[in-house]
């Protein structure tokens, strides 16, 4: 790649991607926040540390970007179209679908957590946050969850 | 279990592989801003508000006492102009003298009486002069050669310039007697409503725009000043013209404006004689 910025990108863009994904409703949603993104980084004079610096400031500007969009009032002010998300097992599609229906907070710890295996610390400094915070909504984000997903006695997820 | 689960169900999601296509690009073609020091923009401000049009000034009249040059710019129509023309007259251009002008070209006091006149292309306009009298437009920058003998002078000067329509015209004006000295002017016709700065700096005068609201047409003594009704429009361009003032020892006339540029050349007339000539225009 000719450029650093076309070099993270290209690294990072599915990562954003799916960390939009988690974060909004559907996949249109998503690529307008990932583009939102990415656009700030090209434009940004920020002077970064290392990779894991950007890495940790798309992260935070992804779930910033997706508040934003919440909070937009065109958001507030339209319904958006219903977009289902097929999956080769139903056990993803319960997951997924569990996992959207979290609050925005609970969302972004578990998708770190779990998706990006960051620790607390990280998520915590990512996020901007205390450690005891990540770690008190990712207690609850785990029980909303099990709520959801606990079925019989042959559940997947009985452990949760 | 949750944690496989949930990212294999992740990893199943196709990002889309356009945008990120898109984005790849923006990022080759993205050039950052150049940063411009504040003080840049500030010494441009300065520039563009002191000098909207910057042509070097034509003299017209360099071997006689020249001490004036003015220019108007008026709405007057181009009939209402009192004008000889000189290809019309027969007089050679160089030596005419009000004697030899027709008496229906005279008035009462010897000066140039009204004459309808119709505008003729510019380049024919230019052709007589050369011919006849060797005289420079006002393109071009040499002094006339014109053997200046108080009043009785008739300098014919050939404003150079026209818009695409009209024509300048050349005009002859002669103050009589109480004069002292001998005047000429020459105009041109701009568009309605709009007065092209440059249009008017090869006439001898320096646009400058000395506020938001106002220009001068300046060279040496003369100056004409000009209203901008549209300031935002001024910088470089077009503006649209309200009213001219021209001023005269303290005298201030007043003319409408914005249809026809009139530039006088005045070499020692006196402010009776440059009051009437005014007056004339206007009329």
């Amino acid at each position: 790649l000719e450029n650093e910025k076309q070099y993270i990108i290209e690294k990072y863009y599915d990562m954003i991607y799916r960390l939009a994904v988690s974060q909004t409703q559907g996949s249109v949603h998503a690529e307008d926040v990932v583009q939102d993104v990415f656009l700030k980084y090209i434009q940004s004079v920020k002077e970064f540390d290392n990779e894991e610096h950007i890495k940790a400031w798309l992260i935070r500007v992804t779930i910033n970007c997706a508040k934003s969009l919440y909070m937009s009032s065109w958001f507030t002010k339209t319904t958006p179209l219903d977009e289902e998300i097929t999956f080769e097992m139903e056990e993803k599609s319960d997951v997924y679908y569990a996992v959207h229906e979290l609050p925005l907070k609970y969302r972004s710890v578990i998708h770190l957590f779990y998706y990006e295996e960051m620790s607390i610390k990280e998520i915590a400094e990512v996020l901007k946050t205390k450690e005891a915070t990540v770690k008190s909504q990712l207690l609850r984000g785990r029980q909303m969850l099990k709520e959801k997903l606990k079925g019989g006695e042959g559940s997947v997820f009985k452990d949760l | 279990v949750f944690s496989k689960i949930y990212k294999q169900a992740m990893d199943e999601i196709t990002p889309n592989e356009d945008l990120k296509a898109s984005l790849l690009k923006t990022a080759a073609e993205y050039k950052k801003p150049k940063v411009i020091p504040l003080y840049k923009y500030a010494a441009t401000a300065a520039a563009v508000a002191a000098v909207v049009v910057s042509i070097k000034a034509v003299p017209y009249i360099t071997n006689v006492n020249t001490t004036e040059i003015r220019s108007i710019t008026t709405q007057m129509q181009t009939e209402a102009v009192a004008t000889v023309r000189p290809q019309e007259t027969g007089i050679p251009l160089q030596s005419a003298q009000m004697s030899d002008l027709p008496q229906s070209e005279k008035n009462g006091n010897g000066s140039l009486a009204e004459q309808k006149v119709t505008p003729k292309p510019k380049s024919s306009a230019k052709t007589v002069l050369t011919q006849s009298t060797q005289v420079p437009t006002a393109l071009q920058a040499e002094a006339i050669p014109t053997a200046a003998t108080e009043d009785t002078e008739v300098f014919v000067n050939d404003g150079g310039i026209s818009n695409d329509e009209e024509n300048v015209v050349p005009a002859a004006m002669n103050f009589g007697e109480d004069s002292g000295g001998m005047a000429a002017y020459s105009r041109m016709v701009v568009p309605e409503d709009e007065l092209l700065l440059e249009e008017c700096a090869p006439m001898g005068f320096e646009a400058v725009v000395t506020d938001e609201k106002q220009c001068s047409f300046v060279n040496g003594e003369a100056r004409i000043d000009v209203s901008i009704s549209k300031s935002e429009d001024f910088v470089g361009d077009r503006v649209d013209v309200g009213e001219a003032e021209v001023w005269k020892n303290g005298e201030t006339y007043t003319l409408a404006c914005g249809e026809l540029c009139v530039q006088i050349i005045n070499s020692g007339a006196s402010d009776e004689a440059v009051k009437e000539l005014i007056e004339n225009i206007v009329k």
